[in-house]
């Protein structure tokens, strides 16, 4: 089987992930707005605040909506990593060790990229 | 109320990018920052969530017409992966003003491109680079295949590279910075540009979008809404658009983006205030 048509059955897995993930989404979106929410006048000024400080106010304050949205989103940020990282592995599987090197150098840079976010 | 109507508006972007090709940031975001006077890093970083919703989900069909170079794609995501970290690195230390002058002449830039008329591009001669790494490949034509190689592979990357950047600075696609790479330096013909573009902008995207959401700049309250709308209008945008006359939209969609522009660079010019 040619590798393009492995990474199709890698694309569909993506549409299901992008779904689910769509549907956590609204899920917690619903909640959020059913239990009042934030106004968006909150985002009017930057105010730096750290994810893992938001789910502890989430968590502290019982806003379930919240936590859910944000599973939903770390989902739907991780569905493209889960792509590189399958075709790093088709690659490899298909001998093509060099393309395997590269998509491989791309998800570690992604894993990098994520981590940036704390250090910044 | 106002996540509903956020909603909506991304239920429009939405549809209205996948009739014209365009991604939904270059809606969302003005939509977010001048309509709703939303902080633009918060509206950059729920563009980008929304980038990556839109291009995941539509990977297979690229793949499906066999358009889509995945080796090359695999290759320039080095580029635009690398460029989406020093993009990141750069949001962090700028000011509001000169994202939204960055963000307008961008859409200018659009709106010329959108008027510029696309030939297409063809060569048979592989940079070295490509030759070696097998990256010339076939795409169909009428049902027969024509094989194209792949020039200017340095260039290009460098070129990704640069649109990574602008994607995690603006929270775009850089869809057409991509596009014009691949076609203009490295001579792959429009369809195949276009679709490995469309390809990989859900890999750029992720980049920036994972550290926007550590740092904490991605809300819940404003990247829900905006992510549903966009996945839930571009579905219906894809269906319909064979059906409308995308000509016209396209001419009132540029009028549109240059008023946003111009909007957008006062609002720059006024320290993003």
């Amino acid at each position: 089987m040619v590798i393009e048509d492995l990474e199709l059955k890698i694309a569909k897995i993506l549409r299901i992930g992008i779904l689910i993930s769509g549907i956590v989404m609204l899920v917690g979106w619903i909640l959020n707005a059913a239990s009042g929410g934030s106004s968006l006048s909150t985002f009017k000024d930057y105010d730096h605040l750290e994810l893992s400080a938001q789910l502890l106010i989430a968590y502290k304050n019982h806003q379930w909506g919240i936590l859910i949205s944000f599973f939903g989103l770390t989902l739907l940020v991780l569905l493209p990593l889960l792509r590189v990282f399958l075709t790093a592995i088709l690659f490899f599987v298909q001998k093509e060790i060099r393309m395997g090197f590269i998509a491989t150098f791309v998800f570690l840079s992604l894993i990098t990229s994520f981590f940036l976010g704390v250090k910044l | 109320m106002d996540s509903l109507i956020i909603m909506f508006i991304s239920v429009f972007a939405g549809f209205l990018g996948a009739i014209l090709g365009l991604g939904g940031g270059i809606i969302v975001v003005p939509a977010l920052t001048l309509f709703f006077g939303i902080d633009i890093r918060y509206a950059i970083a729920a563009s980008l969530i929304s980038i990556i919703a839109t291009s995941s989900g539509a990977a297979a069909s690229f793949l499906k017409d066999h358009l889509t170079n995945l080796r090359l794609a695999v290759v320039l995501e080095v580029g635009t992966v690398l460029g989406a970290i020093i993009g990141f690195i750069i949001t962090v230390k700028i000011e509001n003003g000169p994202l939204f002058i960055l963000f307008g002449s961008f859409l200018l830039f659009s709106s010329y491109n959108m008027f510029k008329r696309k030939g297409d591009s063809h060569t048979d001669q592989n940079h070295p680079w490509s030759e070696s790494l097998n990256l010339h490949s076939s795409y169909p034509v009428n049902g027969q295949l024509v094989h194209y190689s792949v020039a200017g592979l340095p260039l290009g990357i460098f070129i990704m590279t640069m649109a990574g950047v602008l994607s995690a600075l603006l929270g775009i696609g850089s869809g057409i910075f991509k596009i014009m790479a691949m076609d203009g330096v490295m001579k792959l013909p429009m369809k195949v540009s276009s679709a490995t573009s469309n390809f990989m902008i859900g890999v750029t995207a992720s980049a920036s979008a994972g550290a926007y959401l550590l740092r904490g700049d991605i809300r819940a309250e404003i990247a829900c809404p905006v992510a549903v709308g966009i996945i839930v209008g571009s579905y219906f945008g894809a269906k319909v658009m064979p059906k409308l006359p995308t000509q016209i939209i396209r001419k009132c969609f540029i009028v549109v983006m240059l008023v946003v522009a111009t909007q957008m660079i006062y609002k720059g010019l006024n320290h993003g205030n």
